[in-house]
């Protein structure tokens, strides 16, 4: 059928110019710089909490979670736990492939969770509800000890 | 005793119609959604930005099942208002015609029953429409 297969050859094109454009090593290095980024973050994160955690006010544990992404696959990701006398927050990459942004970090504890969405490479910013309006509110070392005394109470 | 004003109907009701063409551009609002989804061209200020596939997906179902329940108590309610005010309008038709039919037969000593009629006509048409239906004071009275 004439109509049949032009249709079968337009999606043969079309999944051709796809597989041009995203070989298996964009993909590889998307999924690397993502956790280099992670890895990078927790890093700047941890170097936060030094002081308290000399202090035997919390402590900060490095761990690994695993993410299933339809383009990336399955890989392990670091995680950070931030345990404190009362609650523990678990700050938990949630994925690279996300909606309007590439990566979001969640900040969660059983009550409640903020979202650190990656707008850019290297550059995050927390998701803030102000006057019925989503915004962001940059990543800084106020902005970080803002979200946990918010999470902590 | 003085004679009720009878409410007016307020004609402003969604119509079926109206409700069904809602119902049509809300779901076309939602396949454009998903469609700026997919191309990621959510900007920041968006509910829906930083959310993952599946939390997307999640939510614009739940907006989905939502608008079809939504849309299920509109149309209900549209219906009965359609019915309603239908069944007031025959019932507040028929009643003056009792009242004009025993006015001409009976002339002056029928005056009481006119008034009669008249007032309780008034409380009917404020009252529940489909409960008085079944108590019409019009019924049984005047049609003989």
């Amino acid at each position: 059928m004439q109509v049949a297969s032009d249709k079968q050859q337009a999606v043969y094109e079309l999944l051709k110019e796809r597989r041009d454009a995203e070989t298996a090593t964009d993909v590889d290095s998307l999924r690397e710089d993502w956790i280099q980024d992670l890895s990078d973050l927790f890093e700047r994160l941890r170097s936060w909490m030094t002081d308290a955690e000399k202090q035997g006010l919390l402590k900060v544990e490095q761990d690994e979670v695993e993410l299933k992404e339809e383009r990336l696959g399955r890989y392990q990701a670091p995680m950070l736990r931030v345990i404190t006398p009362g609650v523990s927050v678990r700050i938990v990459p949630r994925g690279r492939l996300i909606i309007g942004a590439q990566g979001r970090v969640d900040f969660e504890t059983p009550a409640s969770r903020i979202l650190l969405v990656r707008t850019k490479q290297s550059s995050w910013e927390f998701r803030e509800l102000a006057e019925c309006r989503w915004r962001g509110d940059p990543l800084t070392e106020q902005s970080f000890w803002a979200v946990l005394d918010s999470l902590l109470r | 005793m003085s004679c009720q004003k009878a409410p007016a109907i307020d004609s402003g009701w969604p119509r079926p119609w109206q409700v069904l063409e809602y119902f049509e551009n809300s779901l076309e609002s939602l396949g454009s959604l998903q469609r700026e989804a997919a191309s990621r061209e959510i900007r920041p200020e968006s509910r829906f930005y930083g959310l993952t596939p599946d939390e997307f997906s999640d939510a614009i179902e739940r907006t989905r099942n939502e608008l079809e329940h939504q849309v299920v108590l509109l149309l209900t309610a549209s219906f009965e208002a359609v019915l309603k005010v239908d069944l007031v309008i025959r019932c507040r038709q028929r009643c003056r015609q009792k009242v004009a039919n025993v006015r001409e037969r009976h002339g002056g000593p029928a005056e009481r029953h006119v008034r009669q009629l008249a007032v309780r006509l008034a409380e009917y048409t404020s009252i529940d429409i489909l409960g008085g239906c079944r108590q019409s004071p019009c019924s049984g009275w005047g049609a003989r």
